[in-house]
């Protein structure tokens, strides 16, 4: 056989490539369900440890969810309700589109802000739970491709800890962002909205801020009715 | 190579295209293939271990797949088939990691793609499969990736000790956040290993004192 031809270079890459294409696109589609369904319990998962079930595996959330929330809203750009179903709605392609999470665990309400923006190299994003006095209860980070070991540890505790009795709202009751402050000096001060950031991660951290003060803000209107 | 068929599946010569790879004739150190990889997934000890396993599976099917058809590719277009050979294996190993090991497939997130790239992948394709038999391709596979996985695992242990105090993710040097353990005392993680960079010369050092071991491989 002369595999040398013309003839036989198209025949082969003609049949290389609608085999392989058929076999790829039996493999998405075969595991496509699979995959969403991960997507979705780590969804859950984030949202379960913002409101304080921090060892809580993945499969294990979606009882969780179950059991705890209570109610789910979105809001539009302004703050009004348009609906519900908060949880099907993500964030990246849903533009103007905020959904927030009521959750009640041992007698007492959260309101879970997702939030979402950009780090250093890839995408952030976060699950805020808050009270009904809009001090924050637990938060939840975490990142696409951030730097191990500097900007890849805003998905550990010992940070996102940092944020936790910190309000949305200053003392004198206006919005305030939460941010992340490079040395900060304030040590444990609950009142200004600010938390101390990692060394080595500027940047990541700076994305952080930025998120949080993006991210939160369509929620100041209906924060502030349901807000004791 | 007539009388490659009687020969046993674990002859010498077979069991050599498993050795060799290991230091002679090292993918990473020796043919110098793989080098980009080596760099982005070696803060971690872990990340590094399901990279090598990852590649590894890839080559070793993929050093099978070409050497079954290769009588049939045409050797004008053999790169192109050898690149979609590599990277439909790799799309597939990511889907299934998402699908089935979703922790790891996070982990690994980019690195998974980066796979293609590889050039261990297409080296190895191109230089043994396209003539040699399927078994013993399939060992040259497996050989090359754990030659592979062997400088990655050194590399990523002195980048983990070094650089964040684990090894495998457990804090052997003490919490450098409460300051136990010699941090007590001072230490401090050199935040630099963890930049590429410092992968680079961590892999000229190994190629140097492999080559200070093994006298035949310095050229002459």
């Amino acid at each position: 056989m002369n595999t040398e031809g013309n003839g036989y270079t198209f025949a082969f890459s003609t049949v290389m490539v609608v085999l392989v294409a058929t076999a790829l696109a039996f493999a998405a589609t075969a595991l496509k369900p699979a995959q969403d369904l991960n997507i979705k319990k780590e969804k859950m998962q984030y949202i379960m440890r913002s409101i304080g079930m921090k060892e809580i595996s993945r499969e294990e959330s979606p009882a969780a969810y179950k059991t705890y929330i209570k109610d789910t809203l979105v809001l539009d750009d302004q703050g009004t309700e348009i609906g519900k179903g908060a949880f099907a709605i993500d964030l990246a392609k849903d533009k103007g589109k905020h959904p927030i999470f009521i959750a009640e665990k041992d007698g007492q309400k959260f309101y879970v802000l997702p939030v979402r923006g950009m780090g250093l190299w890839d995408a952030i994003w976060g699950y805020v739970a808050v009270d009904e006095n809009l001090n924050v209860k637990g938060i939840v980070f975490d990142h696409k491709a951030e730097t191990p070991g500097l900007g890849g540890d805003i998905n550990r505790d010992f940070f996102q800890d940092r944020f936790i009795g910190e309000n949305i709202f200053s003392t004198n009751g206006d919005f305030q962002k939460l941010s992340v402050i490079k040395a900060y000096k304030g040590g444990d001060d609950k009142t200004d909205g600010k938390v101390d950031a990692i060394s080595g991660a500027t940047l990541t951290c700076n994305g952080v801020s930025r998120m949080l003060m993006d991210g939160l803000k369509p929620y100041e209107t209906y924060l502030k009715t349901i807000k004791k | 190579m007539s009388d490659t068929n009687k020969e046993g599946l674990f002859s010498k010569s077979n069991i050599k295209l498993i050795t060799n790879p290991l230091n002679d004739d090292n993918p990473i150190s020796v043919q110098v293939l793989g080098i980009c990889s080596a760099l982005a997934v070696t803060v971690q000890m872990k990340n590094a271990f399901v990279m090598a396993l990852s590649v590894t599976a890839v080559v070793a099917i993929g050093n099978v797949i070409i050497s079954l058809l290769r009588n049939y590719i045409p050797s004008r277009i053999r790169i192109i088939v050898q690149l979609v050979v590599a990277a439909a294996l790799v799309i597939l190993v990511d889907q299934i990691l998402k699908a089935y090991s979703y922790d790891i497939s996070k982990q690994l997130s980019v690195f998974v793609g980066l796979i293609i790239t590889n050039c261990i992948l297409m080296g190895r394709f191109e230089a043994f499969a396209l003539g040699n038999k399927p078994w013993p391709s399939f060992l040259d596979g497996l050989g090359n990736g754990f030659g592979y996985g062997l400088i990655l695992m050194v590399v990523a242990f002195v980048r983990e000790l070094l650089g964040s105090g684990k090894i495998w993710g457990f804090e052997i040097l003490g919490d450098p956040l409460k300051k136990t353990g010699v941090y007590a005392s001072g230490y401090v993680n050199n935040g630099f290993i963890i930049l590429a960079p410092m992968a680079l010369i961590l892999v000229g050092i190994v190629i140097w004192v492999q080559r200070s071991i093994n006298r035949k491989l310095i050229e002459k």
